[in-house]
């Protein structure tokens, strides 16, 4: 079975695991990320797996279609879009559980291998809070911890 | 209206081209004790692949430079596995034949623990079965002997010992590599072209 692996690093770090029977099904995200503030942050899989200056190099959201920012579950979204995690208190350690099924582990125009899964410092209101960041980023804020996606032991 | 026809068909070639999803640049931000350093990997015309990159922390000397199986730092430079070999070889030079796709050999560090890396490799690639990409980038402690040493663990790992430094391999934004200027080059002439071209109508 097709496995990827992120270690976040910033002012938050975490590690969250993916994935995924086969190019039919799913890629379920499961994983923790420790440190953040009480409440949503977005969640995001970002076009590039640069992180040599810090998580600013990842890029814009992985939006190979060129489509709107949206939730997860919209019919317009990024491929990146992944939505938000929620932190029931402050500097807490917070569960990741996502299933998915944009993303993909296997070669392909939604492959997120090789690219940054970025945690931001506010929510993603989804491209619908009528601000003028909604429909690229959520307007979700600075990127407060990030890693690239690698390839894991099957 | 034959100028706004010939407009919009260039406005559309370079829409098409700008959002080119072909990978043909990679990057890894190396780090360890004391070690730091980034590395890049980009698709030249011919097939090969140019490593660049600067590595600090070191003492002068030469120190195995190879990609291993996997992109998963989670314990450490462990975690990345064994060598990346697809194809079931022996550990070798990076001109053998015979060698895993993931032997990049050693990388020199002068007596100001400076790594300045620059050379081209023929079987490492940035797409296809040998992809290195969301793969793992791992410095050792060593210098790998290629497999040429009577040492148990030569055939295998080139003796390099310990992992002092590691990284996964992601994808680099190809606007930062010389591929990507070239094309935006030749999406400038287009446009410049098409501008006379419609005047001139």
């Amino acid at each position: 079975m097709p496995k990827a692996v992120c270690v976040i690093k910033g002012d938050v770090t975490g590690t969250v695991f993916f994935e995924q029977k086969d190019n039919k099904s799913p890629v379920v995200v499961t994983g923790e990320v420790a440190g953040l503030k009480k409440g949503k942050h977005g969640f995001h899989v970002h076009e590039f797996g640069d992180n040599t200056n810090g998580c600013t190099s990842a890029g814009p959201h992985f939006n190979p279609k060129g489509a709107d920012h949206g939730s997860p579950d919209a019919p317009v979204r990024h491929v990146g879009d992944l939505g938000n995690i929620e932190a029931s208190q402050d500097d807490g350690v917070t569960k990741v559980c996502i299933q998915d099924s944009l993303i993909s582990l296997l070669p392909g125009e939604n492959s997120i291998i090789g690219r940054t899964l970025v945690v931001h410092a506010d929510p993603d209101d989804m491209g619908i809070g009528g601000h003028e960041l909604s429909k690229t980023t959520g307007n979700a804020g600075a990127r407060i911890g990030c890693g690239v996606i690698g390839l894991a032991k099957s | 209206m034959i100028k706004t026809l010939i407009f919009l068909a260039s406005a559309a070639v370079i829409a098409v081209a700008g959002t080119d999803e072909v990978v043909n640049g990679a990057i890894a931000l190396l780090s360890g004790t004391g070690v730091t350093g980034n590395v890049t990997f980009v698709d030249q015309a011919d097939g090969k692949v140019r490593v660049t990159g600067r590595i600090v922390g070191l003492l002068a000397g030469e120190y195995g430079f190879h990609v291993h199986q996997k992109g998963d730092i989670t314990g450490g430079c462990a975690s990345t596995l064994s060598h990346f070999n697809p194809y079931g070889k022996q550990h070798g030079h990076p001109e053998d034949e015979n060698r895993h796709v993931g032997d990049l050999g050693n990388i020199h560090f002068d007596e100001t623990g400076t790594a300045n890396i620059n050379f081209v490799d023929s079987m490492i690639k940035l797409s296809g079965p040998s992809s290195i990409i969301g793969r793992g980038l791992v410095l050792h402690e060593r210098n790998d002997d290629y497999g040429r040493s009577l040492h148990p663990d030569s055939k295998t790992t080139g003796n390099a010992g310990g992992r002092v430094a590691c990284g996964v391999i992601g994808i680099l934004d190809s606007r930062n590599n010389g591929n990507k200027a070239a094309s935006a080059f030749v999406l400038i002439a287009t446009l410049a072209f098409s501008i006379v071209f419609s005047f001139m109508l």
